[in-house]
């Protein structure tokens, strides 16, 4: 007897999986919906904590000392001693007629309050750049402390309450989506287990006499194996147009979001087909017991 | 096939005894052998143990005791991968069909060719030559709830023997049909025994086996009272 090669035994699998698929249609499309849903939250969730992070970090990039001085400091060596703080990139001087300037330019149409006070009661300054690594709270913290006992320092602020605002957040954040991942992962595992299961003990004759008749077991497991990673790969589809089409809506009410496209494209196939991989082999494994 | 398939029984029990429920005998220190290219009859009342004998050497049970060795496999270790090799050279005629309720006549038998690993362009024609042999073409796009008793063994009998077996056991194949369409199917067992192919063939009906003048054994409450040719 003439045997095909593995290509054919392939398609055979293949078209047993598909067979299978069609006629449990109902079940398997509904199953592919809830896992969407559910990949769709986890995406929800993933593009919030990747926007959330971008503006965490774009704040950190951004954040620099404001050293405060007294009327009578010596700016030239205060300058000097600050840029040996370690953590400290540069330093540079405003003036209290740079300040009054700034803040003119910023209040815009409302400038002429200032002129109403007579006098410039801003402070000369030192703004204080800050090398890579040294804009997290407990740096800034730190920084804010050494400066502040220099002499001739009345007040540094660096906006670190806000920024350690935004990190707890961004920490939260990431704590949920690790929470929502792992109610996810499982919730795909056991609707994939659960329609696999129901597919097998459904045809549980049908593949007794499979394998009575001389079907390896790969012919006859593979293609639930195939359904559930289907299932899952479908969903990750599904869920990935969604998160999609939320985003560009988003896009138009609010400035600009980031869309991790490849990522999360990456994410919602691998994690979906993985998932349903998984909870086919579950299931199968039951079956075997 | 290795040096000790080619030379040893096809079939070979020694001394095997099956239980069920761990205490209803169903066969008692059955021994025998049976040569490549034998015709068999293992004749016996409902109950003794004719289908279990079977199951036995398709290896959908194993024995409480005793030795099974069926084409060069020892079937009381044989690897669980190996099964399906076994079955792939074994082909069976169930009593109750175990036809795919959810495909046609001839999409039943396409499954086996295609599980073997049968060339595509081939299966078409293997399957139309031996459902033309016993006589069901005509029935081939019809589903298993929509045929006759009669019709459902034909299609069983057809996909026993389309992937050509070296084997074939035959679990009561003219149970469900007529006394001609009986003789038929024995004719077809004899022709497929002419071309080589071992068969075991159980029956109830006496008259058929000692009619057909081949090697009979009977049993009875799961013991051989008589092996004779």
């Amino acid at each position: 007897m003439q045997v095909e090669s593995s290509e054919m035994q392939i398609s055979h699998i293949l078209q047993e999986t598909g067979r299978s698929i069609n006629r449990n249609r109902t079940a398997f499309s509904l199953a592919t919906s809830v896992q969407a849903v559910c990949l769709t939250l986890l995406s929800i969730f993933l593009v919030l904590t990747f926007n959330l992070g971008a503006v965490v970090h774009s704040a950190s990039k951004n954040i620099q000392l404001n050293v405060f001085l007294s009327p009578d400091a010596d700016t030239q060596s205060l300058q000097g001693r600050i840029r040996r703080v370690t953590g400290v990139a540069d330093t540079r001087l405003v003036t209290k007629e740079e300040a009054l300037a700034e803040l003119r330019t910023e209040m815009d149409k409302d400038a002429e309050v200032i002129d109403a006070l007579g006098t410039n009661p801003l402070p000369a300054s030192i703004r204080v750049s800050l090398l890579p690594g040294y804009a997290s709270p407990a740096a800034l913290a730190s920084l804010e402390k050494k400066v502040g006992l220099l002499p001739g320092v009345t007040e540094v602020w660096s906006g670190r309450e806000s920024l350690s605002k935004l990190d707890q957040i961004l920490r939260t954040a990431i704590g949920i989506g690790i929470a929502i991942l792992v109610i996810v992962s499982l919730s795909v595992i056991f609707i994939v287990f659960q329609t696999v299961d129901s597919s097998i003990v459904t045809r549980s004759s049908e593949i007794e006499i499979m394998e009575l008749v001389g079907a390896s077991r790969s012919t006859v497991q593979v293609p639930f194996i195939l359904e559930g990673t289907l299932q899952g790969f479908l969903g990750g589809i599904i869920a990935f147009i969604l998160v999609f089409i939320l985003g560009r809506i988003i896009s138009f009410v609010l400035p600009a979001p980031i869309f991790p496209f490849g990522s999360l494209l990456a994410i919602d196939l691998v994690l979906g087909g993985l998932l349903g991989f998984l909870g086919s082999v579950i299931a199968l494994n039951r079956i075997r017991r | 096939m290795n040096e000790f398939e080619s030379t040893s029984p096809i079939v070979e029990l020694t001394g095997v005894s099956k239980l069920y429920q761990h205490s209803w005998p169903a066969l008692t220190d059955i021994s025998m052998q049976i040569e490549k290219g034998d015709f068999v009859f293992i004749l016996g009342a409902t109950g003794a143990g004719k289908t279990t004998l079977l199951r036995l050497l398709y290896r959908a049970d194993l024995p409480d005791s005793g030795e099974i060795r069926a084409l060069g496999y020892d079937l009381n270790h044989i690897a669980r991968k190996d099964i399906s090799s076994l079955r792939k050279r074994i082909g069976v005629i169930f009593q109750d069909f175990k036809l795919l309720a959810e495909r046609t006549a001839y999409e039943n038998l396409e499954f086996v060719l295609r599980s073997i690993g049968m060339k595509s362009d081939l299966i078409p024609v293997k399957i139309q030559e031996t459902m033309t042999q016993i006589g069901i073409l005509h029935r081939k796009d019809a589903y298993p709830h929509e045929l006759s008793g009669g019709e459902q063994q034909k299609i069983s009998i057809a996909r026993a023997l389309v992937k050509e077996p070296e084997l074939l056991l035959a679990d009561e194949p003219t149970g469900n049909i007529d006394p001609k369409g009986s003789a038929d199917i024995l004719n077809i067992l004899k022709d497929v025994n002419y071309q080589g192919t071992t068969v075991i063939m159980c029956t109830h009906d006496a008259e058929i086996a000692m009619g057909s003048r081949r090697r009979c054994i009977t049993l009875d409450a799961g013991r051989i009272v008589r092996d004779a040719d």
